[in-house]
């Protein structure tokens, strides 16, 4: 046998061995993280060996689900795969489409009962106080991006096709689920003339890029984006004073400039989701309760200039009734802003 | 404890590995038999009673069956190995069939080998293995445990005595075992999406197209699943100074039905070859016997894979189909071109194995009849889509069942990519964003 295979092999046998026992070490050398922004969930930590545990078998069920999701540079491989995926010509890897233009689109679960929400204000308030904002799902809005053959369902009424009609503009993150503040701009508009209500006009209001690489939460599931998105604010400019959960939280204001450099840049406007936040600004009358999810967050601003107190109620997070803990309040108008159950059909 | 784990790769493997090589030749049994009691164990430590029970069964049967032919007791021996073949299957009956307590992992391999052991040492093909850790590290050798092969005692009889390590065995057990998790986790795991897609889809959305498509994915699934895990077994047996028989031998390029199950999963068809077919008489005894032979091996074969009725169906479709070309079309088959071979055994592998994946046997019929015309539509926009999502890891699966390419697995090159490839696919397997969209 010649001198370089014994030389090829030994390596080979060297490299795996000393690959598997580095990885280990890596893995003691590094501390547990409690937290993984991008997946939002805590991470499982080191379980303690016990007797019985380890007889029913729950010890070694949690030691395997710590060492998962504390593996050593877990964001790079998943990176990597998808990588591979896009060599063979996947355009749907773990859930995220992969459209032209560098967009990514999700399907969306409904996580609250918008349509119970809605018959329940109906009930409390009479039709005429409450209205809805159907927020559509990019991939119903961009059709044109979406990969052949796919389609997403979608709500055909005058916010979707407001947003429809201007599709050309930067309407929606490529890299998030979310809309973007001008894309918001569009639906509070259909809104608004559907309400008899003038709305702050495009024009009027102060524009600043806030960030110019944001990664939202597609990038978050797949690790990898062409493109990355700005975040605009469009600043209505009217003064007003925020209060998070009823003051337990610190936080104040309707934009959270130091959030912006935290994984879950979106979270700078309304600084994510809080069970109840309560607005008061310079307008004469008026009390808007809203109730949303995170799509609202970047449109509730624009309300501003149209009512004197926001509170604006998360229900997936309020924990109260929400029917009885508004009858202590005087109410004059309800906004349900939400996004339904959205589906990729083909 | 799976292969395809990072548990398994990053833990077990180079712990056992280190202790294996650092402890003196003749401790080796002793800690393979322990690793793989620990790695039995891990997470369901309650049935290692059952395969602890199975072995020290089986060695005190085969100490009783030396003993016997040495005194020339006959019946002896014969009440000895029946019982031992009784227990077995009853073991088998109870824990894979009554439905009453989940499969012990492994157990449909674990009896085969051990009842091997005892029929040999009754033929006196083989002496009896008088080391207990020499013959727990048989039975309960984790490279093979759980998926196969089914490793008859006198294929590595000596070998459990004594083997070298070196390596020559070392290299090429690695590059087995890479390429092994690669056919596992990138190739069956990725291309059994596009069957789960088609299973998950309501028969009026189904074309004739797309029914293929999730059939054939199927087929190549099972195909790389099984074959993956029997190459990460020789490769990992390798390592540890075992040679095993080969499982797989690119049964999809067969020519007939009758070559697939000579390249498929072989050490099956092997064992009951030697201990059904054979004793019954196989074909010495008229084409009559030869028949009915043939098809008590495949209803065993059938019902070995599973309690399903589409188990039992499908083993008895494949034994006709052995039957029916025995008889009349085999001959005539060989002197055809070798493409009409090809499409002929696949157009019956197919369809045998869409009945083989369904969860039951109308399910099984209910795909066979849409991919032969019961769908309403050719093809449809869904099968557009799977087609340019899949189409080339299809081709690649295809390419690589077919064996055109397998000069590649030689190179060190191929395992690094396959086994780097395997980790990340793996760690994204458990990135699971809790509601990740909703935040």
């Amino acid at each position: 046998m010649s001198q370089r295979k014994i030389k090829k092999e030994m390596t080979i046998c060297a490299a795996f061995l000393l690959f598997l026992c580095g990885m280990w070490a890596a893995d003691l050398l590094q501390e547990d993280r409690l937290y993984s922004e991008w997946e939002k969930r805590m991470l499982v930590q080191k379980p303690k060996w016990k007797l019985n545990a380890v007889l029913d078998g729950s010890y070694e069920h949690t030691y395997e689900e710590w060492l998962t999701d504390q593996f050593p540079a877990r964001d790079q491989w998943v990176s990597m795969k998808t990588r591979c995926e896009i060599l063979l010509g996947k355009k749907e890897i773990d859930g995220i489409y992969l459209g032209k233009d560098d967009f990514l689109f999700s399907e969306n679960t409904a996580t609250a009962d918008w349509d119970r929400m809605e018959a329940l204000m109906t009930e409390q308030y009479g039709k005429e106080k409450v209205s809805r904002i159907h927020v559509p799902a990019a991939g119903a809005v961009l059709t044109e991006k979406v990969p052949y053959p796919v389609k997403f369902s979608v709500k055909k009424d005058a916010v979707w096709e407001n947003l429809y009609s201007h599709r050309d503009e930067y309407i929606y993150y490529r890299t998030d689920h979310h809309w973007t503040m001008r894309g918001a701009w569009y639906a509070y508009e259909a809104w608004a003339e559907e309400r008899g209500i003038i709305p702050v006009p495009l024009e009027s209001v102060k524009k600043s890029v806030q960030k110019e690489n944001f990664l939202g939460t597609h990038y978050g599931r797949i690790h990898y984006a062409k493109q990355q998105d700005v975040i605009e604010l469009y600043d209505p400019g009217i003064i007003c004073s925020v209060v998070y959960d009823l003051g337990e939280s610190q936080r104040s204001g309707l934009y959270q400039d130091d959030l912006l450099e935290s994984e879950d840049a979106y979270r700078f406007f309304l600084d994510g989701n809080h069970p109840v936040i309560q607005i008061r600004t310079n307008q004469e009358k008026g009390h808007l309760v809203v109730l949303k999810d995170s799509f609202a967050n970047c449109l509730i601003p624009f309300l501003t200039a149209h009512y004197r107190d926001i509170t604006v109620l998360d229900p997936r997070y309020f924990r109260a009734d929400i029917p009885s803990w508004l009858e202590q309040q005087r109410v004059t108008e309800v906004l349900i802003i939400s996004q339904d159950s959205v589906h990729a059909v083909y | 404890m799976v292969f395809s784990s990072l548990l398994f790769i990053f833990r077990f493997l180079p712990a056992f590995l280190l202790v294996y090589v650092l402890v003196p030749e003749r401790h080796r049994n002793l800690v393979l038999f322990l690793g793989s009691l620990v790695f039995y164990a891990w997470g369901e430590p309650v049935y290692i009673c059952l395969m602890l029970f199975s072995a020290f069964f089986d060695y005190g049967n085969g100490l009783m069956l030396e003993y016997a032919g040495r005194n020339e007791k006959a019946g002896l021996a014969r009440m000895v190995l029946m019982g031992s073949i009784l227990v077995n299957l009853s073991l088998l009956a109870a824990f894979k069939y009554s439905g009453l307590w989940p499969l012990p992992v492994g157990i449909s391999f674990y009896t085969f080998q051990t009842m091997s052991y005892t029929i040999d040492v009754y033929r006196g093909e083989v002496s009896a293995q008088r080391s207990l850790p020499a013959f727990g590290a048989y039975v309960s050798m984790f490279p093979q445990l759980i998926a196969g092969p089914i490793v008859k005692y006198k294929e590595v009889a000596v070998e459990l005595e004594q083997r070298l390590l070196n390596m020559k065995d070392g290299y090429r057990g690695i590059g087995r075992f890479c390429t092994g998790l690669g056919k596992k986790v990138l190739l069956a795991n990725q291309i059994g999406l596009l069957w789960e897609a088609v299973q998950g889809m309501p028969d009026e959305k189904i074309s004739v197209l797309t029914a293929w498509l999730g059939s054939t994915a199927y087929a190549l699934q099972l195909y790389f699943d099984f074959s993956g895990y029997s190459d990460m077994a020789i490769g990992m047996a390798q390592m540890l100074g075992f040679h095993l028989q080969e499982n797989f031998q690119y049964p999809y390029r067969s020519k007939s039905i009758t070559e697939f199950w000579r390249r498929w999963h072989i050490s099956l068809g092997q064992w009951f070859r030697e201990y059904v077919y054979i004793p019954l008489g196989g074909n010495r005894k008229g084409l009559l016997l030869q028949i009915r032979n043939i098809l008590i091996v495949w209803t065993l074969t059938g019902i070995w894979h599973g309690k399903g009725w589409n188990f039992l169906v499908w083993g008895l479709y494949f034994g006709i189909l052995l039957i029916l070309e025995k008889c009349f079309w085999l001959k005539c088959l060989e002197a055809q071109p070798p493409f009409c071979g090809h499409i002929y055994t696949m157009a019956a592998v197919i369809p045998g194995m869409a009945v083989f994946a369904s969860e039951d046997l109308q399910a099984g019929i209910r795909l066979v009849m849409l991919m032969f015309g019961g769908a309403p539509r050719l093809w449809d926009a869904g099968a557009v889509w799977l087609l340019s999502n899949y189409g080339l890891l299809l081709a690649v699966c295809l390419f690589a069942s077919f064996g055109t390419a397998k000069r590649l697995a030689r190179y060190p090159v191929i395992w690094v990519l396959s086994f780097f490839l395997s980790v990340a696919y793996i760690v994204d397997a458990s990135y699971n964003p809790f509601l990740y969209f909703r935040f």
